[in-house]
């Protein structure tokens, strides 16, 4: 077994109490475990089912996608649109917050116009709320080689200035002008930061999970408002954003408002 | 402070201290003197190995993906080609770096080394992981111009890449994060810390010759308020008042500020001397006019402490800058067989 070091700060150690301490960590860890305790009641857990449902106005939105009009009059269609869900937080009626560990999501439109998202392990009980964030937290950006909905491999990261991209949208305007929209940032110090959390109430509705509950928090993404949710975003005008900065912070802004808590399906 | 460093540095190399404690295990295997270690007059490194502590056999995967060509979109490129160790891990052919369809560059392919102390990488300091800066000459059109994806599609395909990530990993099959720490890896233990001049910080003072020992007063005089010692550099972003149109926007690509234009990150000098043509586009092409800028020909755009004109050196006094850069070729480092091409 090996185990992994925490590196929190340690000050004033001697090289051979580090080594002793070691040893008598891997010492323990070489142990069997005596299991005689009378067992606590077992707490229960469930999945919760987060829903996307893609529109555009009042129109099924897959991809690639039909032709829409965006509020500047242009006709636009979609190759791409896939956005990093992370770090998401439950809310129970008695106000205690669960967050998921390791909680990223890469959510990739394609032939269907709802994606979902299972979070597995959800203590059992009555929600009230749910948070997420679209996009990658600061954290995870200066953290290294990534795995999972993570993995560079995946094409939401940025080598040449680190850092992910939290949404990217491909498509065309139908007179021949491509746009694409690689939007991420997650600096303040240079006023950069695109990261966008959403906070949504249930209302009058809970979702009840349980080991044989999986309630399904259906969101509704209008990406009508990707263009126009905040400023308009004329594809002629700026048909590449590709990096971090004021536009892509802008274009967040928007994105952000494409989002929408439904109704809970219990 | 012990010769190892800091407390913190030291819990990098705690994996060499459970050697065997409930082996079999690929983690449990030793990191000797070939992998990572911390020369006694360097400071903590910055990278801390977490999540992706140093093996030899991970260590030794990452060395293969170092000279490996089908990292490359046509199988032509590895990164080997444009940082050889003869030349201190650079390219001392081409001003500009090659990729794949002898495609050219924006810049000067840079010397490796002691790249675990690095906060950042590249000219504009822009990939800011050791990890997942082999990215960008992966994927950059102009360089390998390839995927993580098919490079890790491509390399599973071959059994000496099985065997190697079974050596490393346990498990036969690379991953595009298994492939990055690897080379992270190989890339944390290339240390230059041999040189004459490394020698003379330890107390040997005769490792350098007194016109070296004159250049080095001169440096400390002139240059290391930027090439901070021990490492050669603090890693700042500055203008050096080369002459010539401002057609790199250098840091401002990654800092957004109006004031970083034409900055670039002030160079590791470790091997120098092996290590032509110079600055962030190749255009000085020996020692001796890199010497004659900081003498004579700084331009208005400098960044303090450089002033217009420069440091006006003697001819002796170049001579003595001249060696003493010389004598930061370290012999052993670019003759290590370890960093060789293991094929």
């Amino acid at each position: 077994m090996f185990l992994e070091l925490k590196t929190t700060p340690v000050k004033n150690w001697s090289l051979g109490l580090v080594a002793l301490t070691s040893l008598s960590l891997v010492s323990i860890s070489c142990e069997k475990e005596d299991d005689n305790n009378t067992p606590a009641p077992t707490p229960t857990f469930g999945t919760m089912t987060v829903e996307f449902e893609h529109v555009y106005g009042g129109d099924a939105f897959v991809v690639p996608s039909a032709t829409f009009v965006n509020g500047s009059g242009e006709s636009v269609s979609f190759n791409k649109f896939n956005y990093y869900v992370t770090n998401l937080k439950l809310t129970k009626a008695d106000g205690s917050v669960w967050s998921e560990e390791e909680s990223y999501h890469l959510v990739k439109v394609g032939a269907n116009a709802s994606v979902e998202i299972d979070i597995e392990n959800v203590p059992s009980g009555d929600y009230k709320a749910i948070e997420f964030t679209i996009g990658v937290d600061s954290l995870r950006n200066v953290s290294g080689a990534q795995t999972g909905a993570l993995s560079p491999a995946e094409q939401m990261f940025w080598s040449w200035n680190s850092g992910y991209i939290f949404l990217k949208a491909e498509g065309q305007e139908t007179g021949g002008q491509a746009f694409t929209y690689h939007i991420g940032g997650f600096r303040n110090s240079n006023g950069t930061n695109a990261l966008q959390t959403l906070n949504f109430a249930f209302g009058t509705q809970t979702a009840t999970v349980s080991p044989n509950a999986t309630p399904v928090l259906h969101h509704v993404v209008d990406v009508a408002e990707f263009f126009d949710g905040h400023q308009a975003l004329s594809v002629l005008n700026s048909p590449t954003v590709v990096m971090p900065g004021a536009m892509a912070v802008m274009i967040s802004e928007n994105y952000h408002h494409m989002f929408s808590f439904d109704h809970v399906h219990n | 402070m012990n010769r190892y460093g800091s407390p913190r540095a030291l819990l990098a190399l705690m994996p060499m201290l459970w050697v065997g404690a409930c082996s079999p295990d690929p983690e449990a295997s030793v990191a000797r003197q070939a992998a990572f270690r911390l020369p006694v007059h360097f400071p903590a490194p910055v990278y801390d190995f977490k999540g992706n502590q140093p093996t030899e056999a991970r260590v030794a995967l990452g060395r293969k993906l170092f000279f490996e060509p089908e990292l490359s979109r046509d199988g032509t490129v590895s990164c080997a080609d444009c940082h050889r160790q003869y030349g201190g891990f650079s390219d001392p052919y081409h001003d500009l770096s090659h990729g794949v369809d002898n495609l050219l560059g924006t810049r000067n392919s840079p010397a490796l080394s002691n790249l675990a102390w690095y906060p950042h990488f590249m000219w504009d300091g822009g990939a800011i992981h050791i990890e997942t800066m082999s990215i960008a000459p992966i994927t950059n059109p102009v360089e390998m111009d390839e995927t993580l994806w098919r490079v890790v599609h491509k390399l599973n395909h071959r059994p000496d890449y099985r065997a190697a990530v079974q050596a490393a990993y346990g498990e036969d099959t690379l991953t595009d994060q298994r492939m990055l720490q690897a080379l992270a890896q190989f890339m944390a233990v290339l240390i230059s810390d041999q040189s004459p001049y490394d020698r003379y910080l330890n107390g040997k003072t005769e490792a350098l010759t007194v016109d070296q020992q004159a250049g080095l007063a001169l440096f400390r005089r002139d240059c290391a308020s930027c090439h901070a010692e021990p490492l050669t550099t603090d890693f700042s972003f500055k203008r050096n008042g080369l002459a010539g149109p401002v057609n790199d926007e250098g840091r401002q690509l990654i800092s957004l500020k109006p004031e970083d234009k034409g900055r670039f990150k002030v160079p590791n000098l470790r091997n120098v001397a092996l290590s032509p043509p110079y600055m962030h586009n190749g255009r000085l092409s020996d020692l001796s006019q890199v010497i004659d800028h900081y003498s004579e020909t700084i331009g208005p755009e400098a960044d303090a402490p450089l002033s217009v004109g420069g440091f006006h050196y003697t001819p002796e006094e170049k001579n003595q800058l001249l060696e003493f850069l010389n004598a930061l070729t370290d012999e052993a480092f670019v003759e290590n067989p370890l960093f060789a091409n293991p094929d």
